[in-house]
């Protein structure tokens, strides 16, 4: 622009507080005279040479030239108006600029030049939330002025326009210049029909860039880009544009003095919409009104002002009676959604309030719609009456994107509120131990998450009375559940009661602590089934711990728990929920010769669950269940001598395995047998359905794991 | 609202004219009441915005020594009127060109009985009686200004933006045509026929049975522009059309030199008939005679800018361009007039043709022009 900075200084990297640079791709086309013509002025050029179709879309919105050449208004001249769709419907904006060349034509007079473009309407806009990064007339002059200097010469080329999206701050500087009174003036008159910015001879190209982007941003996004706008345009002239600058306004079009200390009130079309302006102004800063305003994108008709002023009206107070709804149960949860979406002025909540929304928005219509930037724009305090349901809210959306991020400002939140630890209790009390993408992210939360001792004494014991939860965030996450381990043993002190917790840093330190301080030495043997009563899975953990952290330590510590597995073994016979963690421990190790043998052995005397034995079986190699599997069968099918007949067919070089409707086959002989098995002996038959029942998990599991189009044979049989 | 598809060249929509709820342009109308609808017409570069602020200018220079007066009557009217004062009148500046299409501007033309009169030319002052014609008059008169490209059929691209221009130029009550001997005559020609062709089309449309004998109603003030120019003065001069008084033996003429009225008519056909080089301006004589009542034509040579007056007052037939390139006082878009703006022949084909709509007799078309 005239004045300004060089117009070819490119994009570069953002300022602080600069949004960063877009680019959009533009048709184009250039209107002026030919040198020594005497014809008028045409299209001399355009994308494609579709000179005739670009010729239509400029010459409704030509300028003009000002009446009195010796008090020209500043150049370039910038005209603004809405463009065609494309083919595929979506909307678009013309934007040209002109600009007095040295080119003569047959007369020996100078010419203008204008340089056309189109760009789409939503490659202005930067797609992020809320919208205040959004291309205004300023950023596109800009990017005009670049792209003038540099048409393409090839006619199929688009045109690159770079731009920073800062319709905001450009209105904002609007404001500036004149008061908001003034502008939403202008504003309301642009609905009621013509409006002329008169008076601004001396106004630079700057300024009105920025009166027209403050004008424009007091519209609904939608309506402004209707609304064809430039920085100087013949009063007389039969143009489309709706407001310009000039110092003469025509009959019928309303005029807006840039120094006038009264302004005149708008046509009776636009004064419903200046009081509502007027009216939010009381309240609410004119940065907010126009991002608020920002957010309406759909193009709306400007010959229908009410419907303008609705789209305001509910840009502006977007909670309007949503909570009202919310309470009857009617389809509020989307626009209260939509407005925690743009982040825009919260609501003014109470608790009453804040709670009935986080429960419509997560459990009512919609509730899978709910994300983590609505429970965070909602900020719902902690406090010990609410956490009992911000806790479930929370782990709803904590695998979510973000959903991490969330709950931590939320730990944060309570944190301030002394309630920290209660609220991981909480959800480590609540959170879903079958659920490994939940369990992953509430690791990361954990590890985030700074303790103080109570809140890490109170998650300790939280996770202390979920026997299977730490088994299974091991295997979601082995890495992260260690390094929760090792903070928490860190952070609890030693009189806290959670033993199991202590003893993986004192069999790492070679020493016991005790309450007192004095009497250390390694930790026994009771000390270790003592936490095993308490947490399934400890020797699992406690190897690992070993593994991970003291990789040097590691065969003296292994060597040290042998003795312990053999009792533990005793255990878990006595207690069939123990069984699990035996199988793991042997998968773990990967010490025995056959360890999948082993376990599923032991998996299958004690009527476990198979499903992590698969998990860890398949979790090797791409080749290796098929083999494990085989493994199994040969050593199940050691104990069941109809079984083993069908292992043999099994492990056949052309086995059922590995043919398709193996599997199927494979289990109808399995059905067979059984059945002789049942009518031969009842006692014998039950066992054998049960370890038919047992067997199905099995092969479901590996069916599920190993991707095979079979697990439906398993399901039918 | 982002689109992630990247855009291809040929995605806007070739039969979509605007945006979805643009309003076009509207198009210029006359206002609806008795004032003369004069429009200027003429093709590219011929000056037609500039014989407006001539005729201003001329309006000015001549005041002491004609009866007639235009005065602006709306405000679009007093902008061009201010322009015209300080740019043309003071500093001899030219105005910008026409690039848009524009509503028709509003003047008074009056004559004042009691201004002083230039005797014609050889006619003693004292020899000079009261006529009838020294009455008070005053005239609305809208005048109608265009881009060239409306008239330029070549530039097919302008079609949809022209049909409004036609539409309006068919209702107007007359035209001022500048005839640019400057143009390209085959374009000229070309233009003028078409136009002239489209202008009959478009008022049996509109007005259907108002066409008598398949000829226009308008009167037509025929000027032949650029009269200053040496390409156009000097065949005009050396052929007998022009009075000029050149001192014995020189080029310098202590008076301009000017064509009556009747000269205008031989001299236009002249052009067009014989002179060589503008051969196929033919086109539009034979338009001019077959389209239009021939009472209702007239012709003139014509000068906005008027002839190059040196500082001592006299003119040189030999230099009377006013037009100059360069960067002089007024210059705007690279050219100015170098001696006071004295057009030549811009306030009387207005007057004449304002005059000759108040004189149409009852039953014989619109009567204009009743006293504003």
């Amino acid at each position: 622009m005239t004045g300004d900075a060089d117009p070819r200084a490119g994009s570069g990297q953002a300022a602080e507080g600069e949004s960063a640079v877009l680019s959009a791709s533009a048709a184009w086309a250039v209107l002026g005279k030919e040198e020594g013509s005497r014809r008028d002025y045409k299209v001399l050029s355009a994308l494609q040479n579709r000179i005739s179709f670009y010729d239509r879309q400029v010459r409704d919105h030509l300028p003009g030239t000002p009446v009195d050449p010796l008090r020209p208004p500043p150049t370039p001249y910038y005209v603004y108006w809405p463009g065609p769709t494309t083919k595929q419907g979506a909307p678009t904006l013309n934007c040209s600029r002109f600009e007095r060349t040295d080119v003569r034509d047959g007369t020996g007079r100078t010419s203008l030049r204008m340089h056309f473009f189109n760009v789409r309407l939503s490659d202005l806009h930067d797609g992020h939330e809320p919208v205040d990064g959004v291309a205004g007339y300023t950023d596109l002059a800009r990017a005009m002025d670049g792209a003038a200097w540099a048409m393409p010469d090839d006619h199929a080329e688009l045109v690159r326009l770079d731009f920073r999206p800062a319709a905001v701050p450009a209105a904002v500087q609007g404001a500036a210049l004149r008061g908001f009174e003034w502008l939403a003036t202008g504003a309301a008159a642009v609905l009621a029909g013509r409006v002329v910015i008169t008076g601004a001879q001396d106004v630079s190209v700057s300024d009105r860039l920025r009166c027209l982007d403050a004008i424009g941003g007091l519209l609904p996004y939608g309506a402004r880009s209707m609304v064809a706008a430039a920085t100087f345009a013949q009063a007389s002239g039969m143009h489309g544009i709706r407001l310009f600058f000039d110092d003469l306004a025509p009959q019928g079009a309303f005029a807006l003095p840039w120094e006038s200390p009264v302004v005149p009130p708008p046509p009776a079309a636009g004064r419903r919409y200046l009081e509502l302006l007027l009216r939010q102004r009381q309240t609410t800063t004119p940065a907010a009104l126009f991002t608020a305003l920002l957010g309406v994108p759909r193009p709306r008709s400007l010959e229908d002002p009410q419907a303008v002023l609705e789209a305001a009206e509910r840009a502006l107070h977007p909670h309007a009676d949503i909570t009202a709804d919310l309470r009857t149960g009617a389809a509020a949860a989307d626009r209260a959604r939509a407005l925690l979406t743009k982040g825009r002025e919260k609501p003014p909540l109470g608790p009453e309030e804040t709670a009935l929304w986080w429960r419509s928005l997560l459990t009512g219509p919609g509730a899978g719609d709910t994300g983590p930037t609505h429970l965070r724009a909602l900020a719902w305090a902690p406090g010990p009456g609410n956490l009992g349901t911000l806790a479930p809210g929370l782990l709803s959306v904590l695998p979510c994107s973000e959903g991490v991020d969330t709950v931590v400002w939320y730990c944060a939140r309570a944190d301030e509120a002394g309630l920290l630890g209660d609220l991981l209790a909480l959800l480590v009390r609540k959170v879903d131990a079958d659920a490994p993408e939940t369990l992953r992210a509430l690791l990361a939360v954990l590890n985030r998450t700074r303790y103080d001792t109570a809140s890490a004494t109170a998650l300790a014991e939280a996770l202390g009375r979920r026997t299977r939860l730490l088994t299974r965030m091991r295997g979601a996450d082995t890495p992260a559940t260690l390094d929760l381990l090792t903070a928490l043993s860190r952070a609890v002190p030693d009189h806290a009661p959670v033993p199991w917790l202590r003893l993986p840093r004192a069999l790492l330190h070679d020493r016991r602590d005790r309450p007192d301080g004095h009497d250390r030495h390694p930790p026994s043997e009771e000390d270790i089934f003592e936490a095993y009563q308490q947490i399934t899975g400890f020797v699992g953990l406690i190897e690992a711990f070993v593994r991970e952290r003291r990789p040097d330590r590691r065969d003296e510590a292994l060597r040290r728990l042998a003795p312990l597995r053999r009792r533990l073994a005793e255990i878990a016979r006595a207690d069939a929920r123990a069984a699990e963690l035996l199988v793991l421990e042997h998968l773990s190790t990967q010490r025995a010769a056959e360890p999948a043998a082993t376990s599923a052995r032991s998996a299958l005397e004690l009527g476990c669950t198979p499903e992590e034995v698969v998990d860890a079986l398949v979790s090797g190699s791409p080749d290796r269940p098929a083999d494990e599997l085989r493994l199994l069968l040969r050593d199940v099918g050691q104990r069941e001598a109809r079984i083993r007949r069908l292992e043999s067919a099994a492990l056949r070089p052309d086995g059922a395995l590995d043919r398709t409707r193996g599997t199927a086959e494979l289990l109808r002989h399995i059905e067979g047998e059984l059945a002789a098995a049942e009518h031969q002996d009842l006692e014998r038959g039950r066992e054998l359905t049960a370890r038919k029942s047992c067997l199905t998990g099995w092969l479901r599991a590996f069916h599920r794991r190993s991707g095979s189009v079979e697990g439906r044979a398993v399901d039918e049989w | 609202m982002a689109t992630d598809q990247p855009r291809s060249a040929d995605d806007l929509d070739p039969d979509a004219p605007g945006g979805p709820d643009v309003s076009p342009a509207k198009a210029p109308r006359w206002p609806n009441d008795d004032g003369v609808r004069v429009a200027l017409w003429g093709p590219s570069g011929s000056g037609k915005t500039t014989f407006l602020w001539a005729l201003l200018a001329a309006d000015d220079r001549k005041r002491s020594a004609s009866p007639w007066r235009v005065s602006p009557y709306d405000a679009e009217a007093r902008r061009i009127n201010e322009a015209v004062f300080s740019g043309m009148s003071l500093k001899g500046s030219l105005p910008n060109e026409t690039l848009a299409l524009e509503q028709p501007s509003a003047w008074i033309l009056s004559r004042d009985p009691a201004a002083p009169r230039k005797p014609p030319r050889g006619v003693p002052e004292f020899l000079r009686g009261r006529r009838e014609e020294d009455e008070e008059i005053r005239v609305l008169v809208h005048l109608q200004d265009v881009p060239g490209v409306v008239f330029d059929f070549e530039n097919r691209e302008a079609d949809a933006f022209r049909e409004a221009a036609v539409r309006q130029l068919a209702d107007a009550d007359a035209f001022i045509y500048l005839h640019d001997p400057l143009t390209d005559a085959d374009s000229q020609g070309q233009q003028s026929a078409v136009f002239f062709r489209r202008m009959l089309d478009t008022i049996e449309a509109r007005r259907p049975g108002e066409l008598t004998g398949r000829r226009l109603e308008q009167h037509v003030a025929v000027c032949v522009t650029k009269f200053d120019h040496p390409v156009v003065f000097d065949p005009a001069y050396q052929n007998g059309f022009v009075l000029a008084e050149p001192a014995p033996g020189t080029s310098r003429a202590r008076s301009a030199p000017e064509i009556s009225g009747k000269n205008a008519r031989a001299y236009f056909d002249w052009l067009c008939e014989h002179h060589a080089y503008y051969r196929r301006t033919e086109l539009v004589r034979k338009d001019l005679h077959t389209r239009f009542h021939q009472d209702r034509v007239r012709y003139y040579a014509t000068s906005s800018l008027g002839f190059f007056r040196r500082d001592d007052g006299s003119y040189n037939l030999r230099d009377l361009r006013n037009e100059k390139a360069g960067a002089g006082l007024g210059a705007t878009s690279g050219t100015y007039a170098q001696s006071p703006v004295e057009p030549v022949n811009v306030l009387e084909p207005f007057v004449d043709l304002v005059q000759a709509m108040r004189r149409i007799p009852p039953g014989h078309g619109a009567r204009r022009g009743t006293p504003a």
